[in-house]
């Protein structure tokens, strides 16, 4: 029985349009599980960067209710929004969306200072080997506008995992890469995964997708498909590749 | 068309800005207008005024002239005298005001001599009365100065002394009137109106009294230079002293000039500080227009890339920002000349009973439209050179996505820490993006300069005015005695020396002297180590002097020149040995030893006055404990009050001068804050709208907008910090030089202020503690700031 890390009920966001309604999230009921590698999938407009604020409690939905761990989240006050965000919470997004006055080492430090757990100097220390871990040791003192977009996105993922967060939530964190530097991210995320981070991800991208443990399919704000998927291993990347497609065309992706 | 189609939309979109602009140059304009109202309608209204009584081009105050008309013909035989009048007046010394005793030279003028040259004012100070009946018997008209200066109102008592307290005549205060000679209440002396009748009887009561010393008849000799007269209004003086036997009945002479100076030396030092405080706030209007200005340049760069994809050309573009802030530019300053008639006619009302006169409210056109003309083209010419940079602006690279990233390395870039992080954030983002705040720190620098400017006036000025009052003395003192009776002096000197630590003490007369034909008020003192020295040393030998810059520009010698002294027919050479500081009689004024006097005083024709003078000496004393004095005076006024006549080194003009500084203090620190203000909220808002991605990603990490906000706010906080030490620095600099050459309009040549370290910082802690507490209410809107604007909806 795996245990469930975020849950929803009937979570629903709609906004106003021309006197009418319309729902981008509608009735949404599902559960992430601990030691997933959980994938949204959908059309564009489906809803699924909506379900991620949702989920992130970045968003507040507009009925239906989001647990984090059993605590319901969105209707948290900003301070303990904040905690949550600090303390179980780590973000990827498209873009690398580092603080640009900060070196990269800076961020992810920044970032450690919020949790109280560790000491400066430990924050310092592990800040330093998670960017070596991602491969940016040599870039770590220099501004964002300095580095590559793959050096930053690099960054951006040890920052989000700093905190050893319940919950790294990826919004198309390789839309903005070229190939290599896909690879780059997506191997980092799959050994994080392997490692026991929870991870969503909302993505477009096939070759992102086949990473996933567990794949949800959005559409018109509904999840209308789930394909579980073992473990990756880079030597069955083509065959999960097709097992991916064949379900996403069963989707009409 | 296609201009007002753009200039509508960019209005809307710079809003906030362009009200802020506006805002800042209506005040501007407002400042100025009434600055140069104040000072226009001043000197306008108080030469009209002084022309109207006649006055001359110099007027010599007589008394005890056997015959007036003989010495009107002498002067008229004068080359270069265009005429000569008289006027009758009573020299009063000493009367009462509401009970209130004061010491001081009081001329009471016949109303019937004065009905056409005066104008009497309504009741309640706010206009002139065009048809005024006239002091009924009994009744007398008194300066406005005197409601402020002895809180003396309609209805009062008003008792002159004519012969000691045996005779005393009584009037009843009837209203107010204009006085252009004597009406402010800078001046020491005093003119009153009186019914014709009550002055026939007043002549006879003073002549009968035969006191001189407290009551006397004499005239007003107004003394009028032909219009091809080259002479300068001193060697116009001293030939008609040489020419004539005026010296001997002559009390004192005042130059038409030297009377208009008196009346506005209120007017004429506020209006130049409020004129260099508008100079402050247009640099500091034209840093914000230019970092606003390239702001919006930055915003906008796609849209205006843009335009020049569309065929709009760089000309027409930096037209469009232009017109943009003229539109706030324009109304501002309309809105400011609208309103500024009313704030001048606050003012005036405000300061009426100390400046004497009802000052007219309008706004002089001709000097007004002249310094709107040359702000506005300054600022047209500002805003064009601003505008330069869309010339940089080309369609590719606005479609590439604007203006190149913002380098933000720098060598001052400090370690972020965990302890004091939003300190360290702030401080990380503020010398990152050191160029926003370049403009906000230069603001720091002058308004922290200006408020330190007005902290050292108020701490030279001190808290009872002491300090003003020891630059119109020609040595320091805490108290002084006059004796009206010198058998009590060796006790009343013991009572003294048994109840105060008395640190020194001197005597010291005035009395008027001659220099070089011009006549000016003589000191004489025992112990002249005590003249406020400022340069060269003092009189220490019989044959030497000191005189102050004023007195020292006006004859053209210095330390070292010799010049001839005339005393009482007497002339003696002097040689200058120091410029002393002291400001009575608008540095007029000059100081010698009790040798040097009696040097004046021998072969007197007239022995006893020489005597009588030293009799006159008064002697003045310097306390260990300041704060003793009013005890002490009051101890001897019980005791000895009867033998002697107590100075308190105060005065009653002191109030309207505190009152006067403390509103313009006041006024200042509003406009400053107003001003920083709107710099923090257009700074601040561009550097919001700037930061927004940056904001979302703090917020996404587990920031709280309190934290954010902090750090917001503290960065503002750092760049006043960094402006004010500066703005100090050259406050301290250059403050004695700046209101030095203000304060000689009232012949104050040296102003020296020294602060306590705490009086010294204050503006610096006010200007930054503006500057934190509006950045932080101006970051309110970090909260609306949601991370979501991070995540891109695919």
């Amino acid at each position: 029985m795996k245990t469930t890390v975020i849950k929803t009920t009937d979570l629903c966001k709609s906004f106003a349009n021309n006197g009418g309604q319309n729902h981008i999230l509608d009735m949404v009921n599902l559960e992430i599980f601990q030691g997933d590698f959980t994938v949204i999938m959908g059309p564009s407009g489906a809803g699924k960067s909506t379900l991620l604020y949702a989920l992130s409690g970045m968003d507040k939905p507009t009925g239906g209710e989001v647990y984090y761990r059993e605590q319901a989240i969105s209707r948290l006050g900003e301070r303990e929004m904040a905690a949550l965000r600090a303390n179980e919470f780590g973000f990827i997004f498209q873009q690398a969306h580092l603080v640009s006055n900060l070196t990269l080492l800076e961020n992810v430090v920044v970032t450690g200072y919020l949790n109280k757990q560790r000491t400066a100097q430990e924050v310092r220390v592990r800040a330093e080997k998670l960017l070596e871990q991602m491969h940016v040791e040599g870039a770590m003192n220099r501004l964002p506008s300095q580095v590559s977009g793959g050096e930053a996105q690099r960054a951006a993922i040890a920052r989000a995992i700093m905190n050893e967060p319940g919950m790294v939530f990826a919004d198309e964190p390789t839309g903005a890469l070229n190939k290599h530097n896909t690879q780059e991210v997506l191997k980092l995320l799959t050994e994080l995964n392997a490692a026991g981070q929870n991870i969503l991800m909302v993505t477009h991208d096939i070759k992102a997708a086949v990473r996933a443990t567990r794949l949800l399919y959005l559409e018109d704000g509904r999840i209308i498909g789930e394909m579980p998927l073992p473990p990756y291993r880079s030597e069955d990347a083509r065959s999960r590749e097709k097992q991916v497609d064949a379900w996403l065309s069963s989707m009409e992706w | 068309m296609r201009y007002l189609t753009l200039l509508r939309a960019n209005c809307k979109s710079q809003k906030g800005s362009l009200i802020g602009v506006l805002t800042l140059i209506f005040i501007i304009t407002i400042s100025l207008c009434a600055t140069l109202a104040i000072w226009k309608n001043s000197n306008v209204h108080e030469r009209e005024l002084i022309e109207q009584t006649g006055y001359g081009d110099i007027a010599w105050w007589v008394s005890q002239v056997p015959d007036v008309e003989a010495l009107l013909s002498e002067i008229r035989a004068v080359e270069g005298v265009e005429k000569a009048t008289a006027q009758e007046l009573i020299y009063i010394s000493r009367y009462y005001v509401n009970g209130q005793g004061v010491e001081g030279t009081l001329e009471v003028l016949s109303w019937e001599d004065c009905r056409n040259s005066y104008h009497v004012c309504a009741d309640n100070l706010t206009s002139i009365l065009t048809q005024p009946q006239g002091p009924a018997e009994g009744e007398v008209y008194v300066s406005p100065a005197f409601c402020s200066l002895y809180d003396a109102h309609i209805g009062d008592s008003f008792v002159l002394e004519i012969n000691g307290e045996q005779t005393m005549v009584s009037y009843t205060i009837k209203g107010y009137f204009e006085d252009p000679r004597s009406g402010s209440s800078m001046m020491g002396i005093k003119s009153v109106l009186i019914n014709g009748k009550d002055m026939t009887r007043l002549s006879e009561v003073v002549e009968a009294a035969e006191n001189p010393a407290v009551s006397r008849t004499g005239h007003m000799l107004n003394v009028y230079m032909t219009a091809d007269n080259d002479l300068t209004i001193g060697a116009f003086e001293s030939k008609v002293n040489s020419e004539t036997t005026i010296r001997q009945f002559s009390l004192f002479s005042y130059s038409k000039t030297a009377i208009i100076g008196f009346m506005l030396v209120l007017q004429n030092v506020f209006s130049g500080f409020l004129l260099a405080f508008v100079v402050v706030l247009l640099a500091v209007t034209m840093v914000i227009i230019g970092h606003s200005i390239s702001s919006s340049i930055e915003q906008d760069y796609v849209d205006m890339g843009i335009l020049k994809a569309l065929g709009f050309t760089q000309a027409d573009l930096r037209r469009l920002q232009l017109l943009q802030y003229m539109t706030a530019v324009l109304s501002g300053m309309a809105l400011g000349a609208a309103v500024s008639p009313l704030v001048v006619s606050l003012i005036n009302r405000i300061t009426v009973t100390a400046t004497g006169l009802i000052i007219p409210s309008d706004i002089p056109i001709g000097i007004s439209v002249l310094a709107i003309s040359i702000l506005l083209l300054l600022l047209i010419g500002f805003i064009y050179a601003k505008t330069a940079k869309i010339g940089r602006i080309t369609p590719i690279r606005a479609i590439r996505g604007g203006a190149e990233d913002v380098y933000f390395s720098s060598r001052f870039t400090a370690a972020v820490h965990r302890r004091g992080l939003s300190f360290w954030l702030a401080l990380r983002q503020l010398v990152s993006g050191k160029k926003q705040y370049i403009g906000a720190c230069l603001i720091a620098v002058m308004l922290v300069f200006f408020l330190s400017l007005t902290v050292r006036i108020d701490a030279w000025m001190g808290p009872n005015g002491e300090g003003l009052m020891t630059s119109f003395n020609a040595a320091p003192y805490d108290f002084g005695i006059a004796y009206t009776d010198r058998s009590k002096e060796a006790e009343i000197e013991s009572f003294i020396a048994e109840h105060a630590a008395v640190k020194g003490s001197f005597q010291q007369m005035m009395t008027r002297g001659v220099i070089d034909g011009v006549e000016y008020l003589m000191y004489v003192n025992r112990n002249p180590e005590y003249y406020n020295l400022i340069e060269g040393r003092t009189c220490k030998y019989k044959n030497e002097l000191v005189i102050t810059e004023s007195v020292a520009q006006e004859l053209s010698v210095w330390t070292g020149d010799t010049v001839h002294i005339s005393y009482t027919g007497q002339e003696r050479e002097f040689l200058v040995s120091g410029i002393y500081q002291c400001a009575n009689d608008m540095g007029g004024n000059f100081g010698i030893s009790i040798e040097g006097f009696a040097r004046l005083c021998e072969e007197d024709s007239n022995p006893d006055s020489a005597k009588d003078s030293i009799v006159n000496f008064s002697t003045y004393y310097l306390l260990e404990e300041p704060a003793q004095k009013n005890t002490l005076c009051e101890m001897l006024t019980e005791s000895y009050g009867e033998w002697i006549v107590i100075d308190e080194n105060t005065w009653g003009g002191l109030d309207s001068v505190r009152s006067a500084l403390s509103s313009l203090t006041v006024f200042m620190y509003v406009i400053t804050m107003i001003f920083i203000m709107v710099t923090v909220t257009l700074t601040g808002n561009k550097i919001l709208y700037k930061e927004q991605r940056d904001l979302g990603i703090y917020k996404s990490l587990g920031f709280v907008s309190g934290r954010l906000r902090l750090a917001f706010a503290l960065r503002f906080g750092l760049v006043a910090v960094a402006g004010a030490v500066p703005g100090v620095a050259i406050s301290a600099f250059f403050t004695d030089r700046l209101v030095t050459s203000l304060l000689k309009m009232c012949g104050i040549s040296r102003f020296s202020s020294s602060l306590s370290p705490f009086q010294a910082v204050l503006p610096a802690i006010i200007v930054s503690g503006l500057f934190l507490v509006f950045a932080y209410l101006s970051a309110g809107k970090i909260k609306k700031v949601e991370a979501g604007m991070l995540i891109v909806e695919t």
